[in-house]
């Protein structure tokens, strides 16, 4: 029957180890189950490796009783819970395996490998197969002509392969968070737009959540290589004493993968750093881009006040009142005029003040103390902000006399920066 | 190129003998060799075989008879008689940093006495194995020293630059730095704690005596002095790398804080003339309104007389004084509630 088995998988004897992303390209057909209340459905492994059964259906008190499960163990590879915290349940007889989207009982001799509801678990299980196929069937290999055995037990293969296929899904989650979140946050170096910003935080939940499940796994097996007793009961082929010190090879093999599942929480770690400190600069860009569009407003408000105060004595002449001036020749001109010379005043006075508080604001708007080149610097950054009338005046008239070029040959200005440079070497 | 060939399944990598001496620069070796060989597990290549360049975990994994170290963009293998460096990716192999390791891990292999190099005063006692794994720290220290020069270099210079104004493409450099700066600190602070893990575990320390090992005398615990003074002195080096960057990056997180603060006040103080203008607009408004009453082209009972117009312009003009009066007092009312949480004393007097 296992021959059966082994073509229904279609699986190709040259495939070799160590690839687990290679054998993609034959997909094990790992199907998705639907969830029974009296049933587990498992792939079994025996010692050698091969598949005995596909998604056979045990019935669940009788499977409890077989192998001395508890129900509450059984809870843990339900195939229905959800999975955030991954396990490693150490039984006398028997290793439950609870990370990410693996279900597994490894026991000395068989690997039981429970079905999964999801589709897409479905998929990274079917590379599992494979890879644990051909993990459990080697026995050694063969190197010019001599064969080297490995003196690691079966468990220890069967665990190995788990945490291989875990690692791999682990690598290609990041890798996907680091693609796009770096896109974005490169984005957002160039161009600040509230839109990105928000899909930053948006995509920020996701690589949060993936953080959170390589710090859990990580935190998992540095649990496990620090409790002696626990690595003692994961050799299930000889049993050790459960004070035994001896078992560095299993403290190698989860070393190993505990500083790559590292490594990913380290990365993505900083991801998540460089997302805080970019919402934080872009929130401080968007504030002083929110302080420029007030000016603006300003600007618009004094404006609109000059025009209004304009409005005001009009207006009453407006009224259909007798105001004893209706007949009179001057009286149209000199209400013009004085309207117009009310909003001229007040809108000047008005654009000082405007100055003076920007002035004001420009003075403070650097984090050191003042001196002679903050005043210098704020002067010219006043200057082009918000003109005085006259200066605009005779920049316009400039402009008009003698074309657009004149403003960029004026070098005073530049000449002033000059200064400063040359002055701060000199400090 | 990459330094794993998953066809081939060949490592590319550079090996030192007994001598210090390089063998033929970047030879290919099979991994399987590799492995058997050297006594290796072949997860244990892993690490060679994914490393990226911007790899963050250091590690130095100590196994039965070699020692793997995987420190920045350093990977090495090193036994008591042999150094297998796995050439690194990224970098190219001719880089200053690249070439200076090289020789000063060739100079430190050889370990001849001053007799023979006048630079070297006397023969270095350590064994082989500790040669290399200290030429590989150094190397690693100089380069993270490097970095952090440069980036201190930057990071003064935009801070500096902030004192003057506060504009965009400064918030901008400042972002870019940040996150630098936060990639450089995780990396320095990953190597610190990994040189004082290796300090706390005994165990560790002994099995790092390879000649000896290979010797028959295996180091008894709490017997490893040597190993322990050598990561101890790097151990601080790095240390004093990770306090400074975490002392600008507080610098950086400082000058954040002060910013929003003055872009707020400055936005308080622009909003209050913005009110103080809104208010004048309210109050020519108002008298503008009674105005245009009386401008509607209706029967209003009043064109005739001779007291209108004065009576309407004097009653728009006290509405306008009265509405600006009003909203200006509680203007100056809201303004001193800021003051007034903390100075109630002088409200009573």
């Amino acid at each position: 029957s296992s021959k059966a088995v082994r073509s229904q998988l279609r699986w190709n004897s040259t495939t070799k180890l160590i690839k687990p992303i290679a054998s993609t390209q034959h997909p094990f057909l790992v199907k998705p189950v639907t969830p029974h209340e009296s049933y587990v459905s498992c792939t079994i492994f025996n010692e050698k490796g091969d598949v005995t059964a596909v998604s056979h259906k045990f019935p669940k008190w009788e499977f409890l009783q077989k192998y001395g499960l508890y129900p509450r163990d059984l809870r843990k590879i339900d195939s229905s819970t959800i999975d955030v915290i991954p396990s490693f349940v150490i039984k006398p007889k028997c290793i439950l395996v609870n990370v990410l989207h693996i279900k597994a009982m490894i026991q000395k001799d068989k690997v039981f490998v429970f079905d999964t509801t999801n589709p897409d678990a479905a998929i990274k299980l079917g590379v599992l197969m494979y890879d644990l196929e051909s993990k459990l069937s080697q026995r050694n290999i063969n190197y010019q002509g001599k064969s080297v055995s490995y003196q690691e037990n079966y468990e220890h293969r069967a665990l190995e392969s788990i945490l291989i296929n875990v690692m791999t899904c682990l690598e290609t989650e990041y890798k996907y968070h680091h693609s796009v979140c770096g896109m974005i946050l490169n984005d957002l170096e160039n161009q600040i737009d509230r839109d990105k910003l928000r899909d930053l935080l948006i995509k920020s939940k996701t690589l949060t959540a993936f953080a959170q499940k390589s710090v859990l796994l990580r935190d998992l097996l540095d649990e496990l290589l620090e409790s002696d007793e626990d690595l003692a009961g994961m050799y299930l082929s000889e049993k050790k004493h459960p004070d035994a010190d001896d078992h560095s090879d299993l403290e190698m093999l989860l070393e190993t993968y505990y500083k790559q599942c590292d490594e990913y929480v380290q990365q993505s770690e900083s991801l998540i750093q460089d997302i805080k400190s970019t919402e934080e600069i872009v929130n401080i860009i968007l504030d002083a881009n929110r302080n420029s569009l007030l000016l603006f407003e300003l600007k618009v408000t004094v404006y609109t006040l000059g025009f209004t105060v304009a409005t005001l004595v009009p207006a009453f002449y407006g009224m259909n009142l007798k105001n004893f001036i209706e007949d009179s020749n001057w009286g149209f001109a000199s209400v013009v005029g004085l309207s117009v010379a009310a909003a001229a005043v007040v809108t000047i006075t008005n654009m000082r003040a405007l100055r003076s508080v920007t002035k004001l604001t420009l003075l403070n708007n650097h984090t050191g103390a003042n001196n002679k080149k903050h005043l210098a610097n704020a002067k010219l950054a006043l200057d082009k902000e918000i003109p005085t009338f006259w200066d605009r005046w005779l920049t316009s008239a400039r402009v008009l006399w003698s074309g657009r070029e004149v403003l960029y040959k004026d070098g005073s200005k530049r000449d002033m920066i000059w200064k400063w440079l040359v002055d701060d070497d000199k400090k | 190129s990459s330094l794993y060939n998953p066809e081939l399944e060949t490592i590319r990598c550079t090996i030192f003998d007994r001598h210090g001496n390089m063998q033929k620069p970047s030879i290919d070796l099979r991994r399987d060799e590799l492995i058997h060989t050297h006594g290796l597990l072949p997860r244990d290549l892993r690490k060679v075989e994914k490393s990226r360049r911007n790899d963050l975990v250091p590690s130095v994994l100590v196994r039965e008879n070699s020692i793997l170290v995987s420190i920045l963009n350093i990977r090495a293998l090193v036994k008591s008689d042999m150094l297998i460096l796995f050439d690194s990716m990224g970098i190219k192999l001719d880089s200053v940093s690249q070439q200076n390791f090289i020789a000063d891990l060739q100079l430190r292999l050889q370990n001849r006495s001053g007799f023979e190099v006048p630079d070297v005063v006397n023969k270095d006692p350590l064994p082989y194995e500790f040669r290399a794994v200290e030429s590989i720290f150094i190397s690693a220290i100089s380069n993270l020293n490097a970095e952090l020069k440069v980036h201190l270099n930057v990071s003064t210079g935009i801070l500096q630059d902030l004192e003057y104004s506060i504009t965009r493409d400064k918030l901008r450099y400042l972002l870019i730095q940040n996150k630098k700066l936060s990639v450089f600190h995780k990396k320095s602070f990953l190597m610190r704690e990994m040189i004082e893990e290796l300090l706390e575990q005994d165990d560790v320390l002994c099995e790092m005596y390879l000649t000896e090992k290979q010797l028959g005398k295996p180091r008894e615990e709490h017997d490893h002095a040597e190993i322990e003074m050598l990561l101890e002195t790097y151990y601080n080096h790095v240390d004093e790398i990770v306090q400074t960057v975490g002392n600008t990056m507080s610098n950086i997180k400082t000058t954040e804080e002060i910013i929003n603060i003055i872009l707020d006040s400055n936005r308080n103080q622009l909003m209050l003339l913005g009110l103080r203008f809104s208010i004048g607009l309210l109050s020519l408004a108002g008298s503008i309104f009674i105005a245009s009453i009386y401008g509607m082209n209706l029967e209003n009972f009043i064109e005739e007389g001779n007291v209108g117009f004065p009576v309407v312009s004097t009653l728009g003009v006290i509405l306008m004084a009265y509405l600006f009066a009003f909203s200006v007092k509680h203007l100056h009312k809201l303004e001193k509630v800021q003051l007034m949480s903390h100075g109630k004393s002088s409200t009573l007097k």
